[in-house]
């Protein structure tokens, strides 16, 4: 199996899993589709270089999607546009709460910086250990924790839904 | 009751459905492009500072009749011990490698100089893979065993390219050359290797395409060195600085003809580079200065919460200083949206800074939009 057939194998068998971690990073189709093409591109042309393939495509890809992830967000954070005011906090109860709780977390994942936001896809989307999370990132387990310390902490100022416990709230 | 933690993985794979597909992935890379300036990672120079003698000195040299000569113009034959010297670095404040000749629709996209290597991105505007030029200093590249392969090395973080020689290639200007998978490298000086990633997906597209074959060999013997290259344009200029700062690594983009150089790294003897800080590394104690007419609707609105803010009035520009620690280590940033038509950022790694982005940003001069008002020289 040559480079390309490799390659097109690893957009057959993971691009839709790659573009789902790329869009909980992004919160944006067209941005997503431009994470992972751009890693994609890069993967590529290094194994053209190598001349052999990564053993694992799709661990090596999803280092490649959040690298460019933190670099264009590094690059571009100017672009983004937060707001720290949310939406109307629904009261308890009915499933249409629990709908808009959802929303809010959601929403509120979308403010989290992009490391804190890449700790939390990690690890909540992805089910990573720390230490992978650590390798990936290239920081400190105890950083990992910090960042998802940190990140949770802004969620829970950001959006407390109405169906989570007082534990949450304090 | 549920805690966050125990909801958020479900939060987001209820979003799973929301996310593109694959099949539209395959479609966008057969179709499109990804838009200028996103082609190439910013790289970051190992070593850690440039002395303005000897890039002077290596812009003498690159300037020299040998380099402006057009060495590698040349058809004669000549044997690696007979070629003039590659320089030992290139000097960040020209573009120091440039295309002579592009097939038609081609043009220059991208570029950038470092100490170690120049980069150039050519290609259509809408086509998905285009030229890809690295042109290494002296002594950076080394033949692989009996002349089986080229591994370059840039010392910094991921800096070490190989190539696997797939044939021998039509000389280059006289030069030793060889195929390596879609790339055409070849020994432009002595000690000097430079490569060409072809637009084809490999050797095995590339060893019967003759015409493609003969465009690769036309690019590289009209590359164009040293003073023969166009000039850079820097939209701004640092007055007043003590003379112990450089440029580092340069970036730019090709825009109407001009060369836009936008972004850079100013560094002085104090700089380090941090490799395991972030995903790249960083330099630490030294200002990253990104600057570009400001698109509009152009925010300096923080991303990140936890990230201390001021707004400021500096030399009658709206900015905004962050502070905020990454991987340990304190970084500041300074933000204006809207100063004199551009939107300038400058951030800064290191609890120690030689000088803090603020007191940077009085040194900032903005001529204004025009690109004929821009400098040659961003610290004056």
């Amino acid at each position: 199996m040559d480079l390309d057939d490799a390659l097109a194998g690893v957009v057959a068998q993971s691009g839709d899993r790659l573009l789902r971690v790329a869009y909980q990073l992004t919160h944006d189709r067209v941005a997503a589709q431009d994470l992972v093409q751009e890693a994609l591109l890069r993967v590529y042309r290094s194994m053209i270089r190598c001349g052999v393939a990564p053993q694992d495509s799709y661990a090596y890809l999803r280092r490649a999607v959040l690298n460019e992830y933190l670099r264009t967000v590094r690059l571009r954070s100017s672009a983004e546009v937060v707001t720290d005011r949310m939406p109307e906090r629904p009261v308890a109860g009915s499933p249409e709460d629990q709908i808009a709780d959802r929303a809010q977390l959601w929403a509120a994942l979308g403010a989290l910086s992009a490391r804190q936001r890449a700790v939390l896809v990690l690890r909540y989307y992805e089910d990573l250990p720390d230490h992978q999370i650590a390798a990936l990132l290239g920081c400190r387990e105890a950083s990992v924790r910090s960042l998802a310390s940190r990140g949770l902490a802004v969620m829970r100022q950001l959006a407390v839904p109405a169906s989570i416990g007082e534990e949450d709230r304090s | 009751m549920n805690r966050i933690e125990d909801i958020l993985g479900q939060v987001m794979a209820s979003h799973d459905q929301e996310a593109p597909a694959a099949a539209d992935l395959l479609r966008a890379l057969r179709a499109a492009s990804p838009p200028p300036g996103r082609g190439r990672a910013r790289r970051s120079l190992a070593d850690w500072y440039l002395p303005l003698a000897a890039a002077a000195a290596v812009a003498a040299v690159i300037a020299g009749s040998v380099w402006a000569g057009g060495l590698l113009g040349s058809h004669r034959q000549a044997s690696p011990a007979r070629l003039p010297a590659a320089p030992r670095q290139f000097n960040p404040l020209i573009p120091n490698v440039s295309f002579g000749w592009l097939p038609a629709g081609d043009s220059l996209i991208q570029g950038g100089v470092r100490r170690t290597d120049v980069y150039l991105n050519a290609g259509r505007p809408l086509g998905l893979l285009g030229w890809g030029l690295d042109v290494y200093a002296r002594a950076r590249c080394h033949l692989t065993g009996p002349a089986t392969g080229l591994t370059c090395s840039t010392r910094d973080v991921g800096g070490v390219s190989t190539w696997r020689f797939s044939d021998r290639a039509p000389a280059v200007g006289g030069h030793r050359a060889f195929w390596a998978g879609p790339n055409l490298v070849w020994q432009y000086a002595r000690g000097g290797w430079a490569a060409l990633n072809i637009p084809v997906p490999n050797f095995s597209a590339l060893r019967h395409d003759t015409v493609t074959q003969r465009k690769a060999i036309k690019i590289a013997g009209h590359l164009r060195f040293g003073a023969a290259t166009p000039p850079l344009a820097f939209p701004a200029q640092f007055t007043g600085l003590t003379g112990q700062w450089r440029i580092s690594e340069v970036r730019y983009f090709a825009d109407a003809g001009a060369l836009r150089a936008d972004s850079y790294i100013l560094t002085t003897r104090t700089s380090r580079f941090s490799p395991h800080v972030g995903d790249l590394g960083v330099w630490v104690n030294a200002p990253y200065v990104e600057i570009h007419p400001a698109p509009g609707g152009s925010t300096c609105t923080p991303h990140d919460p936890a990230t201390k803010n001021t707004s400021e009035i500096i030399n009658g520009y709206r900015v905004v200083v962050k502070r905020m620690t990454i991987g340990g280590l304190p970084k500041q940033e300074v933000c204006a949206a809207h100063a004199a038509g551009f939107w300038v950022n400058i951030e800064e790694f290191g609890p120690y800074p030689t000088i803090g982005v603020a007191s940077l940003f009085k040194h900032l001069r903005l001529p204004g939009t025009n690109p004929a008002n821009w400098t040659n020289n961003p610290i004056g």
